[in-house]
């Protein structure tokens, strides 16, 4: 998967729990899930959730300590998807 | 260092969905879960120890200026009258909280002997971040018998506010939140 596409992807599970739509507009490998997007703390655990559907994958808690934003996410992400 | 956290039941049932399958095991222990499941009111429980873990969580940040996100970290022991005792690893805060059938609100200090002045209100504004800040800026700003624009609210990089008159800091510390109709800062 390109790095575009995973942030598409990311794009598209973060929607629903954002709160600034400007930030979500201007989404970038910089952004901050909490800070930038506004997204509230509970709902960051079901982004963490959606991620772990999406690619099948299971994120344990020492990982999702770091996934605050989009580019600690795909770091994560493709760790993980390397260790398939 | 001090730290405060509101969840309005009502927004949280729009927002959240904890039954949803692994969400209680990445946010709760399984001494906290086991608390929830034995629960009569589930629903409440969850929130109250998330309330409690959030603020427990601002003030860590508030003094070791360091943020992260795993809410199991944070450890929270149920006492009586709604007073909780909260782990950080080796970090110890103390937390009580406010639980209505509208509401929980719970503050958290690692100072026992000192827990935070809380104000709490109903929010009926679109955008409640600025009426919490207003609010506060009023109130303060009323007690101090200052005028408004003398007072200055800013958050620092990891999101920490702090209340400035003329360029001082005022509080050692303070905290705000707001959810659903609800808001509430803390100070001390």
């Amino acid at each position: 998967m390109t790095k575009d596409e995973l942030i598409a992807k990311l794009k598209t599970i973060v929607q629903p729990y954002i709160q600034d739509e400007t930030a979500f507009a201007n989404l970038s490998e910089n952004t901050d899930f909490i800070s930038d997007l506004k997204i509230n703390s509970a709902n960051l655990v079901d982004v963490i959730l959606d991620v772990e559907d999406e690619f099948d994958i299971r994120i344990e808690n020492d990982d999702m300590e770091k996934m605050i934003s989009v580019k600690s996410a795909m770091d994560i992400i493709n760790e993980k998807l390397a260790q398939k | 260092m001090i730290g405060n956290d509101i969840v309005d039941f009502k927004q949280a049932a729009k927002d959240s969905n904890w039954k949803r399958p692994r969400f209680l095991d990445k946010t709760f222990t399984q001494k906290e879960q086991s608390i929830i499941l034995s629960s009569e009111n589930k629903d409440q429980t969850v929130w109250l120890l998330w309330s409690i873990k959030e603020a427990a969580y601002k003030a860590y940040v508030r003094e070791f200026e360091h943020s992260f996100f795993n809410p199991k970290r944070i450890q929270c022991q149920l006492g009586l009258n709604n007073e909780s005792v909260v782990n950080i690893d080796d970090k110890i805060y103390y937390s009580r909280s406010i639980i209505t059938s509208e509401y929980v609100h719970s503050t958290a200090s690692n100072n026992k002997g000192k827990l935070p002045k809380i104000e709490l209100f109903k929010l009926s504004e679109a955008n409640q971040s600025e009426a919490v800040r207003t609010r506060l800026i009023k109130q303060v700003s009323n007690d101090k018998k200052r005028n408004l624009n003398s007072l200055k609210l800013k958050k620092t990089a990891l999101g920490v506010p702090n209340l400035f008159l003329n360029n001082q800091q005022i509080f050692e510390a303070l905290s705000i939140s707001h959810h659903g109709e609800y808001g509430a800062y803390a100070i001390c």
